[in-house]
Order: structure tokens, then C-alpha cells, then sequence
């Protein structure tokens, strides 16, 4: 899958890949900026990417694990109710701090479901270093809500704090969120609508 | 139809207009890790425990500066 970020205000490509074991090693070398180090979030994304690294091959050792939407679709059919975990990660040549800008990790449930264990974003894009980068947490999203769309799944759940509740209600354009989100029907038809005509994505 | 450079930037500024509230990660580091037993970092340790302190000394009135609480009188009686 591919959509499209703001880089300066200009737009660029980016890839929606499954991650592997040989991308955790990338991943766990991300690294902040020291000008920007003490930003609210920064800590903290850098931390989530060493422990969705940790969570995910804790899943790869105990649970099936897509290494891409055929994968996907080949598990389901094989097995219906098995839980399939997956790490979808943001690549793209251009950026310089690293190859990829962000991910997203969760796991499809037995009563196939999505479920977003969390989703994070390159420490230098979080801290607003240049160049500024726009659109790889929101395009995670959309795409994740594409995702779901091309393989049958009907909702999309997770958790929300107080920091991320605002960001989910204009996302789906849903007021009142609490501790948790659902995207199902209109606000996940929204969110793949959105990945293919507004931020020009490519299944 | 072919979309122009200037209506593709346009697309995906409103797309992205939700990005003004992105925190940068969604989810919680510290619950995360207790939910699934995996060990935080020491280095992440040592900045929540900065963190805290800072809240927690931004939160307690100092025993050196200002009034602090109010004191009990008491009324002196007379006659």
C-alpha cells in the first residue's frame, strides 16, 4: 500500500509495509534529536517503537503473524478464528533520520476484529524538526481502516488516553471519546475514503 | 481526471488537518508496558521519575515561600 504525506507543504509518497524481523533493527535505532529531546511525546515515541519491537515478536513466537495482505487473507482461510498479529511500519527513502517514519501495531482477534495496540511516529517528525513532516499518524490510520476494508474486518478498537482522545475525534469525526475508540461504519467508511481520494492511496 | 499539484496539496492538507491534535503517539508507554509485562527502559525510568518529581514539587506549596495554609486563631475571650 502507498499514500501520500506533506513534506513543506509539498506532497511526497510514502509505503505501508508489513514489518520483519530485519526492520526491528531500524526501528530500535531511532533516535531523537538532542535539540528536541525534552519535547512533550518524543520520550515517549522512542519508547513505544522499543516496546512494540518487544511486544511483536512476542506475538511472532506465540501467535500467526502477516507478513503481508495475501499472508493475511491465506491465514484467515486456513483458520477463521486465529488471532494474526501485525506490524505496519511507514517507509520512505527520502527521509533522511531514518527509513521509517512510523508504525502501527495491533492484532487481528478471533472474532476478526482489529485491535490497535498503539501506533507511533518518528521522534524527529513528533519534535517538529525539519523537514516538517505531515500526515504519517493520520495516514496510518486511514490506511489501517483501508486494511480492514480489503480483508472483511467491520471495526477497528483500541484504547484512548487524554492525550490521544482529541486526535481520534477529529479523525472520525466523532464527538464524546473516551478511554476507547470503535471504528466501524461510517466513521471507518470516512477513514478509507479519505485514504483513497484525499490522501491519494493506493492499495 | 488528472488532479493538479496545487489540488493534491489541498487534498492532503484536509486530510491531515486532524494532525494538529496527533500527540505524536497513541497510547500510554507506562500502561502499555505493565499490560503486557514487558520492561520499560532505564533511561525512560529515569525521565518519568524526573517527570513526577517536577509534578509532584509543582504541586506541593513550599514550606519556605509564600503564606502556606491558614493558621488557626484562637479567639481570645474576655470579660
Amino acid at each position: 500500500m502507498r499514500f501520500q504525506v506533506l513534506v513543506n507543504d509539498e506532497a511526497r509518497p510514502v509505503e505501508l509495509i508489513f514489518g520483519s524481523v530485519a526492520d526491528l533493527a531500524l526501528l530500535n535505532r531511532w533516535r531523537a534529536p538532542v535539540s528536541i529531546a525534552s519535547r512533550p511525546g518524543v520520550r515517549d515515541t522512542l519508547e513505544f517503537a522499543r516496546l512494540a519491537s518487544k511486544r511483536w515478536r512476542y506475538y511472532r513466537r506465540s501467535i500467526a503473524t502477516a507478513s503481508n495482505l495475501e499472508s493475511f487473507r491465506t491465514i484467515i482461510a486456513r483458520e477463521p478464528k486465529v488471532e494474526i498479529s501485525f506490524l505496519l511500519l511507514v517507509r520512505a527513502d527520502w527521509f533522511k533520520p531514518s527509513r521509517f517514519l512510523g508504525l502501527a501495531q495491533g492484532r487481528r482477534s478471533y472474532c476478526h476484529h482489529f485491535i490497535l495496540e498503539f501506533l507511533s511516529v518518528h521522534p524527529a517528525i513528533v519534535g517538529g524538526t525539519a523537514p516538517q513532516v505531515r500526515g504519517v499518524g493520520a495516514g496510518i490510520l486511514y490506511s489501517l481502516a483501508e486494511l480492514a476494508g480489503l480483508l472483511g474486518v467491520p471495526l477497528v478498537w483500541g484504547e484512548a488516553t487524554a492525550f490521544s482522545a482529541p486526535f481520534y475525534e477529529h479523525t472520525l469525526n466523532v464527538r464524546g471519546i473516551t478511554d476507547h475508540f470503535f471504528i466501524q461504519n461510517t466513521p471507518l467508511e470516512r477513514c478509507r475514503r479519505f485514504f483513497r481520494e484525499k490522501a491519494h492511496g493506493v492499495a | 481526471m488528472t488532479k493538479t499539484k496545487a489540488q493534491i496539496v489541498k487534498d492532503l492538507k484536509e486530510a491531515y488537518a486532524c494532525e494538529d491534535y496527533f500527540p505524536g503517539v497513541l497510547g500510554n508507554p507506562v500502561t502499555f508496558a505493565a499490560r503486557w509485562g514487558l520492561p520499560l527502559s532505564v533511561a525512560y525510568l529515569r525521565f518519568k521519575e524526573r517527570e513526577l518529581r517536577a509534578a509532584t514539587r509543582a504541586r506541593r506549596p513550599s514550606a519556605t515561600k509564600g503564606n502556606g495554609a491558614a493558621k488557626k486563631r484562637r479567639r481570645i475571650l474576655t470579660g
